[in-house]
């Protein structure tokens, strides 16, 4: 991995501290995955937000807050949070708002993520 | 590690299992874990979690707290509640603003907690502090397990209580030790109710000492369970202040009952004979020790015997082992049960306290050690008496067993004055002893030569017997009424061949004792009997000849069948014989001897009672006995005319002579005064140095021929 260019969706300690594991064989797993499981978790927060069904939502938001954390995927981890926080408290106010945030986080780390491979 | 061991292993802890439904971060976890070295398995609810840890070996479990089907709390709870999950670590991944989540990790029973965000490595260095947690709190509890196993073993606890008595702490076994089901109800109070009734104050007070003067105690005391078992418990403790300068008791408990009992054996080994449970050489000696130490024994003699069975090693290779032990046993037995009757105390006359113990020496030898002994002499009567308890034939199945023994004698003060100085001299005369079988040996010490007279006067008695040394001596009895000779009392005299003529006081209680009385009352017999045939042909039938006869020869022999055989061996009538018996020969034997008497009546052997008023004759057991006359005691006679009143007695007796028809005869008669009154009074017969003494044979006969020419006359013309 010669000169690659600086992190943007990803953050670069995590990355760096699971590419230290297995030398390096364990991140691409991870990543592989978090591409694999993130869309159907996503598909959930869609579709609960827009039924209001805001535990269900934030049930979704928790379990790919927390991959998402887990792979560095720090943006897309942090909107999770604010989107569990809020349905935690009983009542998804701007569910269409934050899933269009969220699914564009998503798209934007792509690239980036395809380049971890 | 031993399947019997009941520890449980304490390998460090080695295995993770990791909890968490999210793949990726379960994956994450696992891998860092298993590249820090850790055994890893992964579940992903809790579920799953329980049913691992159900099947092998976990020491620590790092879970999540949201997971679907059974959350991390509930998983957390679920573990504690099985036996091994008590002591497994359980570390909670929360978000770190959860603290609500924290408290419900922490009350379902959660060891710690981590951000779910932690860096895997740092998350590495939380698993590792709590697996070395883990393993301290595993060897603590091994440790507690094996002292606690320790403390079964040796049944030894520990017990700490306030000065006021309530349990702090205490060991399980302490609770065992006391009966106590549960150490919550054991109390100071409660403990010494489970104390032996005979202990329980030795322990309260040896308690209050300590507390008062704030030190230590120590002591055994018998604690009884509620079964009824009694144990001896060492108990000591001490009495200090604990952190917060409060005074308690620590003190430990042990259960030394088995070693008391091992303790009472080997000592119980130490001092006796294991064959014979007889007290061992070593015992005896203490006793000896005890009885030599015990004040002042004045006058009193103790006398060390060494007993060795004759033969001993003939008759132990002819006996098997078992029966020779049956033998020595018998022995010892025999030994001991003469040495503890009553009996054998009369025999030393003893005005100390006597005391006697038997001892097994070694294998063919016992020692008995007699306290009480008023004169050295008497020894040789425990010696016989001890001889002729072993002589007693002793079956063995079909055949009869003789056996005799010998014995060594040494003498406190005379022969020694410490107890093993003792025992040496008795082990040292008997082996000088040795080759004579029923040998009595004395130290040959100066002052013992008294007991050594005795012997020496034991076995000129034997061969004076063999050798007929004894002689009859005749005191003439006559009618007071018409002062004609009716007859003479045979008296036995021992004609010893240097010291010459012996009294029968000198020699007649030792015959009594070593049994030779019988030999010599049959040879009174026959030489009565010779004497009366010779005299009935010169004095005529009236005349008859009066013999003793000892209550001894009423046991041994048959004295009626001798009496016949004398009889016709010289060709005497059995009207010329009078037996004379004393009361105290009646006194325990009526019965055979009555049967004696009548037998030898029948016959016309006249039957006198001797010593008549010495006794304790009841004048309806006189009635029943089959008699002819009574001899007046001479102590009766000696009175007439010295006290006012003297000759009452003698007037009384012979009332009832009368009243009973019996004839009677005054013996002791010295003066003529008594004389008078007693022919006044009706007295049939006198006999007693006013008449004459007791004579030899030839000069009965000069003094017969003196006092009646005309007898003597007769007597010429029979032996002509």
């Amino acid at each position: 991995m010669s000169e690659a260019p600086p992190l943007v969706h990803f953050d670069a300690a995590q990355i760096a501290m699971l590419r230290g594991l297995r030398n390096g064989t364990l991140l691409p797993q991870l990543l592989r995955l978090y591409r694999e499981q993130a869309p159907a978790q996503l598909a959930t927060i869609r579709a609960a937000g827009a039924a209001g069904d805001a535990a269900e939502v934030a049930r979704a938001a928790h379990a790919l807050k927390s991959a998402s954390f887990s792979v560095g995927a720090r943006r897309v981890g942090e909107l999770c949070a604010a989107l569990e926080a809020e349905a935690r408290g009983g009542a998804v106010g701007d569910a269409a708002g934050a899933t269009q945030a969220l699914d564009a986080a998503w798209a934007g780390l792509q690239a980036e993520l395809a380049s971890l491979l | 590690m031993s399947s019997g061991c009941p520890f449980a292993s304490d390998r460090p802890g080695n295995v993770v299992l990791v909890v968490d439904d999210d793949d990726i971060f379960r994956l994450l976890i696992t891998t860092v874990l298993a590249d820090a070295g850790y055994e890893v398995v992964s579940a992903s609810n809790g579920i799953q979690a329980l049913e691992i840890f159900a099947s092998r070996r976990v020491d620590c479990v790092v879970t999540d707290i949201g997971m679907p089907l059974m959350d991390g709390f509930e998983l957390c709870a679920g573990l504690r509640a099985l036996g091994d999950g008590q002591r497994v670590q359980v570390l909670f991944l929360t978000g770190l603003e959860d603290h609500d989540s924290i408290q419900r990790a922490y009350d379902a029973g959660a060891s710690d907690f981590a951000g779910k965000q932690t860096p895997p490595g740092l998350l590495v260095e939380r698993v590792r502090f709590l697996m070395r947690a883990q393993r301290t709190q595993d060897e603590l509890r091994v440790s507690e397990q094996r002292l606690a196993y320790a403390e079964r073993l040796a049944r030894l606890g520990h017990w700490e209580r306030s000065a006021a008595g309530a349990t702090i702490a205490v060991s399980p076994v302490v609770c065992e030790l006391f009966d106590i089901a549960e150490p919550a109800q054991l109390d100071w109070r409660r403990a010494c109710e489970r104390a032996h009734p005979e202990d329980r104050e030795a322990l309260r007070s040896a308690m209050r000492r300590a507390l008062e003067a704030g030190g230590s105690f120590k002591l055994e005391h018998r604690v009884v369970d509620r079964l009824g078992t009694v144990r001896v418990l060492q108990h000591q403790g001490v009495v200090g202040l604990d952190e917060h300068s409060e005074r308690i008791v620590r003190s430990s408990v042990q259960d030394v009952t088995e070693a008391r009992a091992q303790e009472e054996r080997i000592r119980f080994l130490a001092f006796h004979d294991p064959l014979t449970a007889l007290p061992n050489r070593d015992s005896i000696v203490d006793t000896l020790d005890g009885m030599l130490g015990g004040g002042p024994l004045g006058s009193a003699h103790v006398a060390v015997l060494a007993v060795r069975l004759d033969d001993f090693e003939r008759v132990a290779s002819l006996l098997g082992r078992s029966v020779l032990e049956a033998v020595l046993k018998t022995v010892g037995e025999r030994l001991r049960s003469q040495l503890r009757t009553a009996d054998l105390a009369t025999a030393w006359r003893a005005g100390d306290a006597a005391s006697a113990a038997v001892a097994r020496a070694d294998a063919d030898k016992f020692l008995c050690v007699v306290a009480g002994l008023q004169t050295a002499e008497a020894a040789v009567g425990v010696v016989r008496r001890l001889q002729a308890a072993v002589a007693e034939p002793l079956a063995l199945g079909d055949s009869t067993l003789h056996m005799t023994a010998s014995v060594g004698v040494s003498l406190h003060p005379e022969d020694g004055h410490t107890a093993n100085e003792l025992v040496d001299h008795a082990l040292a005369a008997l082996l000088h002893a040795s080759g004579r079988k029923g040998a009595c040996q004395f130290f040959a010490s100066e002052i013992s030569s008294r007991a050594r007279r005795r012997l020496s006067l034991e076995s000129e008695l034997r061969r004076a017997i063999e050798e007929r040394q004894f002689e009859l001596h005749f005191q003439p009895r006559i009618g007071l009424a018409d002062d004609a000779l009716r007859g003479a009392e045979a008296l036995v005299r021992w004609r010893h061949p240097a010291r010459g003529l012996v009294a029968p006081g000198d020699f007649i209680p030792l015959l009594e004792e070593t049994g030779l009385i019988g030999p010599l009352g049959s040879l009174v017999i026959d030489l009565t009997a010779q004497r009366a045939a010779a005299w009935q042909r010169s004095h005529g039938d009236g005349f008859r000849l009066s013999f003793n006869a000892s209550p001894l020869q009423f046991g041994a022999g048959d004295l009626v069948a001798e009496v016949d055989r004398a009889v016709a061996r010289h060709g005497a009538r059995h009207q010329s014989l009078e037996i004379e018996l004393t009361e105290s020969a009646l006194m325990g034997r009526s019965e055979k001897v009555v049967q004696a008497m009548q037998a030898l009546r029948k016959r016309g052997v006249h039957v006198a009672l001797d010593d008549f008023g010495t006794g304790f004759s009841s004048l309806s057991y006189l009635q029943r006995l089959p008699l002819d006359s009574l001899k007046i005691d001479r102590s009766f006679v000696a009175d007439i005319g010295v006290t006012r009143g003297g000759g009452s007695l003698v007037c009384a007796i012979l009332q009832m002579a009368q009243a009973l028809q019996l004839m009677c005869v005054a013996e002791g008669v010295e003066s003529q005064e008594q004389r008078d009154f007693l022919q006044a009074n009706g007295c049939d017969e006198a006999q007693g140095f006013l008449l004459a003494p007791p004579l030899a044979a030839t000069q009965f006969e000069e003094w017969a021929l003196r006092r009646s020419p005309q007898a003597a006359g007769l007597r010429g013309l029979a032996g002509g």
